[in-house]
């Protein structure tokens, strides 16, 4: 089936990234000057400005920093799926937010602060993408 | 000393605003050029120094240097968003008083309205936000908003509050696209785009351009108007998009307002008018904090009760602003053309008594870049 949505355009020292995320892991670059780890993938740290930079793998989990619920929309492939929400995910000790769609639950139980766990979403051959879910009480 | 201390705003102009025919974007730049020129008495051609930027045009001092007939000894498209012209006009006193022109002209136009397909876009997507919804530049906003609610209670009413006092403004200026009065329900019950905003949070889409001419002091004092006068100036940026903006409810006008005012002399409580760039009406409530007008998270309460509307104390976005009044895309010259006019008192029904001191502020990309001017009808002593 064709995927109508926009696609990201992986070129560059982030295609590991997404060619990791194509086999279901997660990874994000670390620091070894400054031990921290940062997103987006970037060839220098902006934390310390360091270049000894390496993708370590990430478990997934982190909270909503904030969220907004889309109900009119004019991108491609989206616009027919309103309300869909577009949220910005603090990933657990990652500078940087990761945009992202949280699904699969109700929209009134979206909270900032609400943990959330990464999705792995086959979208064509060569892309998958992050998405994420809320982590169920009790888990 | 200072870039600014022989410099004079010595004309201020609109082209033709709201829905333009039969005009693009072009011919709106240079209408307004050639009317704040006049305005200030001088020749069009006498312009030696041209600063603009632009959505539409690759080049667009290039552009306008030929529709003009201009060959200018200086020029400058710096490219920050709609921030661009407050910080032109700062470039622009640096090249004048480094001697490297003497009547520069800061210019834009956009029939980004009757071009059609909504708001123009020369924004590159990023691969880590194309792929999940994002709509730009609404999403980013709603998120700054939800998290500045979130944080502080600000409230969906005291956004309200930001469009109602802005169109109780716009209500006095001929020239706005939006004049009749709207309520708090009208606003919260407006479409919802995106939570928490609604259609009446957004700016317009309009055509419009605005013109500057800037000067020496000296050659000013010769000419038509009464100069304005630049007392400060700061520029300042924290991230391209949105999902880099590490703390949402604060913006790069935190830097921008501390290197104005302290470039001034004065504080907030100095300040008779505030022109800030309000394309949605969370902006005003950031940018009120984050210059200082009241504490982090006050914003909302700040503004409430007709604070900023008019006979409130502090008047904010005097001319209808990017809500109201106009907006073609990129607003940041509109909030110096309204400073200077008021500074001026050329501003009629809607002329705010006694004032001195003016703020202008520019804001670029998804309050990525910021850019505040302080102005005065006063040379600075």
């Amino acid at each position: 089936m064709k995927y109508h949505k926009p696609l990201p355009d992986i070129k560059g020292i982030g295609e590991t990234y997404w060619k990791n995320l194509k086999k279901g892991k997660l990874t994000i670059q670390h620091c070894n000057d400054c031990q921290r780890m940062f997103f987006y993938p970037r060839v220098a740290c902006p934390i310390c400005g360091g270049t000894r930079i390496a993708f370590k793998e990430h478990n997934g989990l982190g909270e909503i920093y904030s969220y907004t619920i889309a109900h009119k929309s004019i991108v491609d492939g989206f616009k027919d799926e309103v309300p869909y929400v577009v949220a910005l995910v603090r990933l657990d000790g990652v500078r940087g937010n990761m945009m992202t769609n949280i699904v699969d639950c109700e929209l009134n139980d979206i909270e900032i602060g609400a943990s959330v766990e990464i999705e792995y979403r086959d979208v064509t051959e060569d892309i998958t993408l992050p998405i994420f879910k809320l982590v169920k009480e009790g888990n | 000393m200072s870039i600014f201390d022989n410099i004079a705003i010595a004309g201020v102009a609109e082209s033709d605003l709201g829905v333009v025919q039969n005009m693009n974007s072009a011919d709106l730049m240079a209408q307004a050029s050639v009317r704040a020129a006049e305005e200030a008495g001088i020749n069009i051609k006498e312009v030696d120094g041209l600063f603009s930027s632009s959505a539409h045009y690759s080049m667009p001092t290039v552009t306008l240097a030929e529709y003009l007939g201009i060959t200018p000894k200086y020029m400058d498209a710096t490219s920050i968003g709609g921030a661009s012209f407050v910080s032109l006009v700062a470039h622009a006193a640096q090249a004048i008083s480094n001697g490297l022109c003497e009547v520069a002209l800061i210019a834009y136009g956009s029939t980004q309205r009757t071009d059609g397909g909504g708001l123009k876009n020369i924004t590159e997507p990023t691969p880590f936000e194309v792929p999940f919804g994002y709509h730009d530049p609404i999403t980013a906003y709603a998120l700054t908003a939800q998290r500045h609610m979130h944080e502080f209670g600000t409230t969906r009413e005291q956004l309200s509050e930001v469009a109602v006092s802005t169109r109780k403004w716009a209500s006095m200026n001929k020239k706005a696209f939006k004049r009749e009065l709207i309520t708090h329900e009208e606003v919260s019950n407006s479409t919802l785009i995106s939570t928490p905003l609604t259609k009446l949070d957004c700016c317009l889409v309009t055509d419009g351009g605005a013109a500057i001419i800037l000067t020496t002091k000296e050659r000013a004092k010769s000419l038509n108007k009464k100069p304005v006068y630049i007392w400060g100036y700061g520029e300042s940026t924290t991230h391209r998009s949105i999902s880099n903006m590490l703390d949402l409810v604060t913006t790069a006008a935190a830097y921008s307002g501390k290197s104005a005012f302290e470039m001034a002399g004065v504080e907030p409580k100095d300040i008779d008018v505030a022109e800030l760039y309000d394309a949605f009406s969370i902006n005003v409530i950031l940018f009120l904090e984050d210059l200082g007008f009241c504490e982090k998270g006050e914003g909302g309460h700040f503004i409430s009760n007709g604070n900023i509307a008019p006979g409130g104390n502090l008047p904010v976005n005097t001319n209808g602003g990017g809500l109201s009044y106009c907006h073609p895309g990129m607003y940041g010259l509109f909030t110096i053309v309204e400073a200077a006019r008021q500074l001026r008192e050329e501003c009629g029904e809607r002329q705010v008594e006694n004032c001195n001191i003016a703020l202008a502020h520019g804001n670029g990309g998804v309050l990525s870049s910021e850019v505040t001017m302080v102005l005065s009808n006063n040379p600075k002593s």
